[in-house]
């Protein structure tokens, strides 16, 4: 007898110890976080129309938009390019890329903050554990990573803790390759506590070089203390779903079923359960096994329509499933889209060109809708400007789209001050009303580019005349949007893009008008014709 | 040129012997006498990579690069003569690379677009990525409003000014940056860094590149130094 509850008392030790090995805790990092890992590449389009990658590595979501990565990942490429595009992708290479821009930067310690220019839910992605000192790892304790290396699929990758240089610098074994910058490190127990970085690929004594394995550099998430990217998420991250743990966890709980997300914060009500009556929030933020429950109840909700969802789980958040990893994995829906949502667009034109004259241009932008929504409101705000004049922002009945419409002059040849215009154009975006039927999904975003130029000077009187340019879409999908986002235009008109009535074909249609012989001014039109498509019913 | 290269630094990714380890390795030969209370002695250096891709070249894919001139008044015939000769002397003489065209820019134009006016001649980007880019370079044919600083003279010598200030921008249309952006750059070199670092270290230091604004013949001589070819055909071959 006395033997056996010995037994049982080893049993119970043991379970959570096994769920530490390898194995076992990067399955279950995979599981939880797997949704949160992002590819992210800076796509550059160069003067000569030519695409090209200009960097590529890997981020973590840790809230609901913010993404943490290398600074090295994100590099200043602006003066290169015509168009810098930022594209993020979650959990797969192949997923719909997200815009993003970079909001935070920490050159010291190699950080950055991206945030994405559309928010996602909350749930299921959340939350997240951090580790901070003063709780940290000992020397030695399993770590796992998870990122993109080379051209690879989402990995996860484990190492020890080898050596904490005491400043925030941590070394590991765990492989790293290009690509991997950027990529979380997770404690055993699913806490983030590090960025993958960098590490030694060799080593030269006198003549000799020698390959070197298993020496890679980590930044410890205690460098976001004292650091612009921490302080940004501290004032921004205000989903409730970055949560910091400055002790050490007791037991051995998991770190994201053990800190669940106040109901207060979680803007998404769980589905209706007959046997989970949704909670309030005064009965959920009271104690933590509240909030479990709320949190079990939306996966578990989940389960019908689910055939992974793992039948054993169960919902009433019971303690001894924890330890060996019984959860379900976080089911993820089709994440539904804000109610509102506020997207920047980043405006800079210079006039330099000099006349014998001072002269004056006026020049028209256009920034359309996110899709699915519609424009409520556009705000310019300069960061530097110079004689400039009737900036204004316009908003097209339709709500589809804005256009910032501003004058700009420049000196003449014997003096020549330049006129210019940077700034934020902010267009603030309300869902769609629902009348008009249910939101399709957009499968791509097509972006043509236009550039027309008439110089056509042959009579006595201006010449004007009609330009068509057509896209077609290939059978199962169809054009749902259709417009032009204009980057440079001189007396061009009737700028419209139309789609046929079958869905398949978007035409934009435009009139450009060039001086006459003895003033030859030219007529232009430079941009992209947007084409947004979706799956054919 | 040495140095320089290709490629704005913005991202300078690659770290080889990175800084703090230099520092530490000194021959064997300088460092004090060995005593048991000292910390171990160094003994390599460390190759250390940051492990994000990033693209680095600024080198032009094909040899031959297309040239031409946004503003194309009369007047300045000869001054554009100057600076396609200057180049010719210089850039191409020493190494496979042509720059070719050379006429009044059209729309149809590609390769690199010269603007001309009485301002700071400079490029917008360096290498392949002017590629197309309007206003790409700015050369300055008058010397009235701006000239060098430690050359107030150009004015009135205008052609060796001119000569060596196309040869200069020119080594950025190649992709080379400022040598004395380079972080070996004595002190004093250093205070008059400008514009991007380069990505690639070719050759040692060179205080008389001609891309080094800390050369004090730079605009006297007007030609690319010895390490300024041999970085010229490290990159675009042998003449």
């Amino acid at each position: 007898m006395r033997h056996l509850v010995l037994f049982l008392a080893i049993a119970n030790m043991t379970l959570p110890v096994a769920a530490q090995q390898q194995g076992e805790g990067g399955s279950a990092i995979w599981r939880y976080y797997a949704t949160r890992i992002a590819h992210i590449q800076l796509v550059g389009i160069q003067y000569n129309g030519q695409i090209e990658l200009a960097s590529q590595g890997s981020g973590y979501l840790v809230d609901d938009r913010h993404i943490l990565t290398s600074n090295h990942v994100l590099p200043d490429v602006a003066d290169r390019y015509e168009v810098v595009q930022t594209n993020v992708r979650l959990r797969m290479r192949k997923g719909e890329a997200l815009n993003a821009k970079v909001v935070a930067r920490d050159e010291v310690n190699d950080l950055a903050l991206l945030e994405l220019a559309i928010p996602l839910p909350p749930q299921p992605y959340c939350p997240v554990g951090v580790l901070m000192p003063p709780a940290t790892l000992p020397p030695g304790s399993i770590l796992y990573l998870m990122g993109f290396p080379l051209d690879r699929e989402l990995s996860v990758a484990s190492g020890l803790l080898a050596n904490e240089n005491g400043d925030g610098r941590w070394q590991t074994d765990a492989p790293l390759n290009i690509g991997n910058s950027g990529g979380p490190v997770f404690s055993s127990r699913g806490y983030l506590v590090a960025i993958a970085k960098g590490g030694v690929v060799s080593y030269k004594v006198g003549n000799q070089t020698y390959d070197v394995d298993g020496i890679n550099d980590l930044v410890a998430v205690s460098k976001l203390k004292n650091s612009p990217v921490g302080q940004w998420l501290s004032q921004h991250s205000i989903s409730g779903c970055w949560q910091e743990q400055t002790t050490l966890p007791e037991g051995d709980e998991f770190a994201w079923r053990a800190r669940p997300i106040p109901v207060e914060a979680a803007v998404i009500p769980p589905p209706a359960v007959d046997n989970q009556p949704v909670n309030s929030s005064s009965e959920a933020t009271d104690t933590n096994n509240a909030s479990v429950d709320v949190v079990s109840a939306d996966y578990a909700s989940s389960a019908d329509d689910n055939p992974a969802h793992d039948p054993s789980v169960d919902v009433n958040g019971d303690d001894a499933e924890v330890g060996d990893m019984a959860i379900a994995a976080p089911v993820a829906p089709e994440p539904p889209l804000p109610d509102s949502i506020v997207v920047d667009h980043t405006l800079s034109e210079v006039k330099d060109d000099h006349g014998l004259l001072a002269g004056t241009k006026s020049y028209r932008r256009t920034f359309m809708a996110e899709a699915g929504f519609l424009i409520e409101a556009c705000d310019f705000s300069a960061v530097s400007a110079n004689r400039e004049s009737n900036v204004a922002c316009v908003i097209a009945p339709d709500g589809k789209s804005a256009t910032l419409q501003y004058r700009l002059t420049s000196g003449p040849i014997y003096d020549q001050w330049r006129g210019w215009l940077r700034g934020t154009v902010s267009l603030d975006q309300r869902m769609a009303a629902a009348t008009e039927g249910p939101l399709q999904k957009i499968v791509e975003t097509i972006r043509l580019p236009i550039e027309t130029i008439q110089s056509d000077h042959f009579s006595a009187a201006p010449t004007s005349r009609t330009y068509e340019t057509r896209h077609s879409v290939a059978s199962g999908l169809m054009i749902v949007d259709c417009a032009f986002e204009a980057v440079s235009d001189n007396h061009a008109n009737a700028v419209e893009c139309r789609i046929a009535p079958d869905g398949k074909t978007a035409s934009l249609t435009y009139e450009l008008t060039s001086g006459p012989l003895f003033d030859q001014w030219r007529g232009w039109l430079k941009g992209n014709l947007v084409v947004k498509t979706a799956k054919a019913e | 040129m040495p140095g320089k290269i290709v490629a704005a630094g913005v991202s300078s990714c690659l770290v080889i012997g990175s800084s703090p380890s230099l520092a530490f390795a000194q021959p064997a030969a300088i460092v004090p006498p060995v005593s048991r209370s000292q910390a171990a002695l160094v003994a390599g250096i460390e190759n250390k990579e940051l492990f994000g891709y990033v693209l680095r070249d600024a080198r032009w894919p094909t040899k031959q690069i297309p040239v031409c001139w946004q503003d194309f008044d009369p007047v300045d015939a000869s001054a554009r003569a100057l600076v396609q000769q200057a180049v010719k002397d210089s850039w191409e003489a020493n190494s496979q690379i042509r720059f070719v065209g050379w006429a009044k820019c059209v729309p149809s134009s590609s390769g690199i677009k010269i603007a001309v006016a009485d301002a700071t001649p400079e490029v917008r980007s360096l290498g392949r990525f002017l590629d197309n880019r309007p206003s790409g370079m700015t050369l300055n044919f008058r010397f009235a409003k701006w000239w060098p600083k430690d050359r107030p003279s150009c004015a009135q010598t205008r052609d060796a000014c001119l000569r060596a200030i196309a040869v200069h921008e020119f080594g950025h249309a190649l992709g080379f940056s400022h040598e004395q952006n380079r972080p070996d750059a004595p002190d004093q070199c250093q205070e008059l860094r400008q514009g991007a670092e380069g990505d690639y270290r070719v050759t040692a230091y060179d205080p008389s590149s001609i891309m080094n604004y800390c050369n004090a013949g730079w605009v006297g001589n007007g030609m690319p130094s010895e390490l300024d070819i041999a970085a010229l055909r490290t990159f675009y071959g042998e003449a």
